[in-house]
């Protein structure tokens, strides 16, 4: 079920008026949250709910052993176990295809073949979702910040349904404490809710939608029968289009949990108003980065090693966060990218503080061009992100040098506009949307139905005919 | 624009500790509500939508949603709704806006018609297969592409195939969703004909069908693999391919790839079939995909390409992935070649 269907929206209104009724009851109000979220998770395949009780019967045995065991040695082996069987189902339903047949082939060159059984697993929605805050959860009562929640706690925190699908990658210690206490039934935060879905819903329904049929989809898929200016622009667009795809999926899923009382950490601070691609990554996908950096980049290290240690331990995180998204070579190129982008930059800075060279002034050009030339490095990464292939990706690039003689009909003026607004809202100040949630609950109750109800209707006109899924939900 | 919730006064009837001048001017607390309220202003909002929007959610139960329980459902709320926006005039808006963005008043696809002065003259399809002209880069085969989604898979590989011999100018018009079954959806027929007096294709190359297993709506509905379930399919297929080949261009016919799921390939198989015996009468080149991508008829994910085990088929063991497209086009280019005679370099 996904967020802007009739089928949600009808859910959602059961489950609305059903929790605020259980609120008070904290028992029963878990108990009808996990019911309604195994249902929302079950609508696309009953079988996949299966996954996500073993996840969290996993995450549940591995925490409660380590919190009874005494030695440390114990509560390592049930950390390591615990890990061992969330990567596990992990690892064979999204990445058994992806290695099998590359271990084949790289055997078959050794005159080795068919030892490897090639299978297909089908992927189950949101398992790197789930499985990441099932780790999070287990790591963090090994370090000792998080207390073991009681199964049904668990249950609830790890298949809440408005972060299911695609996040945000929520803590134990943000969700686990809101769903085991009554949440505030006279303060339900309908003005900032109502941004977030909105909004949510206009970048994802009419935005991402427009982009990826107007350009990004034809250009991709046959790169050789398009000009260099349109493969440039179906790469900016693909920009636009998975940020309001992922951007708007999370603002609704944010303004959906907000209408139940609850609060989810923010995962987008305006990306593509980085200065670096160090900044980029505490902007863009925040909870997924914040995760990377608490449970991999630290524990390997981070930067407290050597130079070369350090450039070590951001190669791993990147390529690793690059291979969560997908099991393909493009997704190691995009993470890769990344990391060497990163690793650069560290190493310019380390060298100018090893010359004893002053920091060079912040001016506005000079923010200005950090913030070009950053998105274009973001943009060479989208393009292996979005690719079919590798060589579909070098095909793109191929073209970008050779197809300067052609026609470019793609481009229209309302493309443009919207690319260019696009990027351009993420440099409106966040106190401008404060002032629109400030508005919005300041004008009086009919007057509220009205523009809530416009603006879907404006939205559903906009957008095309059927809904295309989230980019990342298959995530 | 990022809205950031972590902006949010964490809690209620307190102000929060540092304030912009706005909520200065208007109080926080007074920004929320009871669940009762905000559940009243949502379904209100919701409703005033609902109304306003209803012959298009109408219209669009009625031609997408395939013939079920769910559908009469959705038909027997919707129904009175849109009579009352009609009534009312509460549709205007949303009718207009469709219009103005070139749908039709229900937000349905709009197919240009050919103009009848313009209409190529209906030649007597050929007996001969081949093409009576060799391309040459001065002069290019006028090839168009068309199906569904799994037309799709095939659409982009075959492009770039057909581009790289130097001797083809190659259109693609593909449609998600679509196929033979739901003309009422998208009329492939139409889009076809419009297609044709748009492009002069000589060569016309087409997939579609994964979508046609299901019932025509009626009333009464037309259940799957009936008699005139069956007669009215080929029907259609019958007036495809009589619209693709009317104007002289030879139309070849891919049929869908064996998929992974038996109980669903075997209602597959019924489409195929048909779509044979209506290619058959239209001496339209009818290649068999499985030859390419399901050798023997067996559904295969992975296949050997180049020596390499290859991913050929995408997770939901019907449509191709690119190597899977791009192996279904050799075999189109080999028929090219082949059957028609085609000099392709």
């Amino acid at each position: 079920m996904l967020f802007p269907t009739i089928d949600f929206a009808l859910f959602f209104g059961v489950v609305y008026v059903g929790a605020w009724l259980l609120n008070t009851r904290v028992v029963a109000w878990k108990l009808f949250v996990l019911a309604a979220s195994y249902f929302f998770y079950a609508y696309w395949d009953w079988r996949f709910c299966f996954l996500l009780l073993a996840s969290t019967l996993i995450a549940h045995i591995g925490a409660t052993g380590i919190s009874l065991s005494a030695s440390v040695a114990a509560r390592k082996g049930w950390l390591v176990a615990s890990l061992v069987g969330l990567l596990g189902l992990l690892g064979y339903f999204k990445y058994y295809g992806f290695f099998a047949v590359n271990v084949d082939n790289a055997l078959r060159h050794l005159g080795m073949s068919n030892l490897v059984p090639l299978l297909t697993p089908t992927l189950p929605i949101a398992i790197s979702f789930f499985t990441f805050m099932a780790i999070s959860y287990v790591m963090d009562v090994y370090r000792g910040t998080l207390d073991v929640a009681t199964p049904i706690d668990l249950a609830v925190y790890l298949s809440f349904f408005p972060h299911l699908v695609a996040g945000p990658i929520v803590r134990g210690g943000e969700l686990l404490p809101q769903i085991r206490r009554p949440r505030n039934q006279d303060a339900v935060d309908l003005p900032r809710a109502a941004v977030l879905i909105m909004s949510g819903l206009f970048m994802k329904v009419v935005i991402s939608s427009y982009v990826s049929t107007a350009i990004v989809n034809p250009v991709f898929g046959a790169p050789g029968a398009h000009s260099a200016p349109e493969v440039l622009f179906a790469i900016w667009g693909y920009a636009v289009q998975i940020y309001c795809d992922f951007a708007g999926y999370t603002n609704i899923a944010i303004g959906v949990a907000l209408l139940l009382g609850v609060k989810f950490p923010v995962n987008f601070d305006a990306p593509y108003t980085a200065t670096s691609l160090q900044d980029f990554w505490r902007r863009w996908h925040i909870t997924l980065s914040r995760w990377l950096r608490d449970y991999l980049y630290i524990p390997l290290g981070g930067n407290q090693g050597t130079e070369a240690q350090t450039a070590r331990n951001i190669m791993i995180t990147m390529v690793l966060g690059g291979l969560w998204h997908g099991a393909d070579w493009t997704f190691l190129a995009w993470g890769a990218l990344h990391g060497v982008g990163q690793v650069v930059g560290h190493q310019r800075r380390l060298s100018r503080v090893r010359r004893g060279l002053p920091e060079p002034p912040n001016t506005p050009a000079r923010r200005a061009s950090q913030r070009f030339w950053t998105f274009q490095y973001v943009c060479l990464g989208w393009l292996f992100f979005n690719a079919s292939s590798m060589s579909n990706a070098f095909d793109m690039i191929g073209r970008l040098f050779t197809g300067w003689e052609t026609a470019s009909p793609l481009i229209t003026p309302l493309l443009l506009a919207t690319i260019v607004l696009t990027i351009a809202a993420q440099y409106v100040p966040s106190t401008f949307v404060d002032a629109a949630v400030a508005w919005f609950g300041r004008v009086a109750a009919p007057l509220q139905v009205v523009f809530l109800g416009l603006l879907l209707l404006v939205t559903t006109t906009l957008g095309p005919t059927g809904i295309a899924p989230f980019i990342y939900y298959r995530f | 624009m990022s809205a950031n919730p972590s902006n949010l006064p964490q809690a209620t009837g307190t102000p929060p500790a540092r304030r912009s001048t706005r909520y200065r001017m208007q109080p926080v607390w007074r920004r929320r509500g009871t669940w009762q309220h905000t559940g009243l202003v949502l379904l209100s909002a919701f409703a005033l939508w609902l109304i306003m929007d209803a012959t298009v959610l109408q219209h669009n139960a009625q031609v997408i949603s395939p013939v079920g329980a769910r559908r009469t459902a959705a038909l027997r709320v919707l129904d009175p709704i849109a009579a009352l926006a009609r009534f009312t005039g509460l549709d205007l808006p949303v009718s207009g806006a469709n219009e103005a963005l070139g749908r039709t008043s229900t937000g349905g696809f709009v197919i240009p018609a050919v103009p009848t002065t313009t209409t190529l003259a209906k030649r007597t399809p050929t007996t001969t297969t081949t093409l009576r002209v060799q391309p040459t880069a001065a002069r290019p085969l006028r090839v168009l592409i068309i199906g569904d989604s799994i037309g799709e898979d095939l659409a982009a590989p075959l492009l770039a195939e057909l581009q790289a011999t130097g001797v083809a100018t190659v259109w693609t018009d593909t449609r998600v969703g679509t196929g033979l079954t739901r003309l009422d959806y998208f009329n492939w027929v139409a889009e076809l004909a419009y297609d044709v007096h748009l492009y002069h294709p000589q060569l016309i190359v087409g997939l579609m069908g994964a979508n046609d297993p299901q019932d025509f709506p009626g009333p009464p509905d037309v259940l799957f693999n009936t008699a005139p379930w069956r007669t009215t399919y080929l029907s259609h297929a019958s007036q495809l391919f009589s619209e693709g080949t009317a104007g002289g261009a030879r139309l070849v016919w891919a049929s869908i790839p064996t998929i992974s799921d038996p109980g669903r390939d075997q209602r597959m198989q019924v489409v195929r079939d048909l779509q044979r015996e209506a290619a058959a009468k239209y001496r339209v080149v009818y290649v068999d995909s499985d030859d390419s991508v399901a050798p023997g008829g067996r559904f295969a994910a992975y296949l050997k390409v180049g020596g390499q085990e290859t991913l050929v088929r995408q997770a939901d063991g019907i449509h191709l992935t690119t190597a899977g497209g791009t192996l279904l086009a050799t075999q189109i280019m080999g028929t090219l070649r082949a059957d028609l005679g085609l000099h392709l370099p």
